[in-house]
């Protein structure tokens, strides 16, 4: 499916002209198998993160309906060093005048994902794609280096983030418990970066 | 973003929560809705403040499931091996050369893109 055929509506004008039961309504149309986690934020916390200006979330339709193809959210975020073994020559060549600076302001893509309903409409390259480039757009008006995000451990998101430049960074292991299902899920994450 | 230890700690927390919610729960069936319990008068001040406890247990238990969360949520994300620090910052010192004029039409079709979903948005029947 080529660009001509999808549509991008930021959350935050959806629910500037609509009422927002019926936002959440649509939004609960929207199912990712692959990952629980990207639907369940969609469902349970886009909203209150638009209204807490939290995070931006990005709706990606089908033109000319209410199908939502995929979506993508973006924020800003810290990356913090903590090691004191770090070389403060080299923090200083990097900030350009404080050798303490452990700390670097990033643009998170915090969550992104396809509908299972219309997984072979869209593609994940085009989702990147749009999110890189609003990501640049901020890029444009306040500065800033570096693109983070979080995936889950799997081959094949790896991989498909490495195409599009992005490096690992790290790993992290992560236990919480499913508020519906009360069952203990534990998860590893990969923390991948791109210096723009 | 939290380390294993702490993230163990943390569940550890969650699982005596969740042990003594089920015994209070227990308790308070059979003290307050079994007809036989005695019920004296110092009994009600009892009462007030387990439902006080109960509920503050609840909201603990809410927010360690909040606390355990993704990188959108935590907001930080911390380096604490020293080698993965050094293989970022030396990528940061050597950022790969861009395209200025190739980001710019990027931009300018993301924002044409932007208005026609506003105004699709606008139009929308939900």
């Amino acid at each position: 499916m080529g660009k001509e055929n999808e549509i991008i509506v930021p959350l935050k004008i959806l629910l500037e002209e609509h009422d927002e039961e019926k936002v959440k309504t649509l939004l609960n149309s929207f199912s990712c198998s692959k990952n629980l986690e990207v639907e369940n934020f969609l469902k349970n916390s886009a909203i209150l993160f638009e209204k807490l200006n939290k995070s931006r979330t990005y709706l990606i339709f089908k033109r000319g309906t209410t199908d939502i193809l995929a979506y993508f959210t973006l924020t800003i975020s810290i990356l913090k060093i903590v090691d004191d073994d770090v070389s403060k020559k080299t923090l200083k060549k990097l900030d350009g005048i404080s050798k303490e600076k452990r700390e670097f302001p990033v643009y998170l893509i915090g969550q992104l994902g396809k509908n299972d309903k219309f997984w072979n409409e869209i593609s994940g390259k085009e989702i990147l794609e749009k999110a890189i480039n609003l990501i640049y757009k901020a890029n444009e008006i306040v500065g800033g280096r570096v693109i983070l995000i979080e995936t889950l451990n799997n081959e094949k998101p790896i991989k498909f983030y490495e195409e599009n430049g992005f490096k690992i960074l790290q790993k992290r292991l992560d236990k919480k418990v499913d508020k519906n299902t009360g069952k203990e899920i534990i998860a590893e994450y990969v923390q991948m970066y791109r210096i723009i | 973003m939290l380390p294993p230890k702490k993230v163990n700690v943390l569940y550890e927390i969650k699982n005596v929560t969740n042990y003594v919610i089920s015994i209070f729960k227990n308790f308070t069936n059979i003290c307050f809705f079994h007809h036989n319990f005695p019920q004296p008068k110092k009994f009600k001040k009892v009462k007030y403040y387990l439902i006080k406890l109960f509920i503050c247990l609840i909201i603990i238990n809410s927010y360690r499931v909040i606390t355990m969360a993704t990188l959108l949520e935590e907001g930080i994300c911390i380096i604490k091996d020293k080698k993965v620090a050094e293989r970022f910052l030396k990528d940061l010192e050597n950022p790969p050369k861009t395209d200025w004029r190739e980001i710019r039409k990027r931009i300018k079709q993301i924002e044409k893109e932007l208005e026609e979903g506003e105004e699709w948005a606008k139009k929308m029947k939900l």
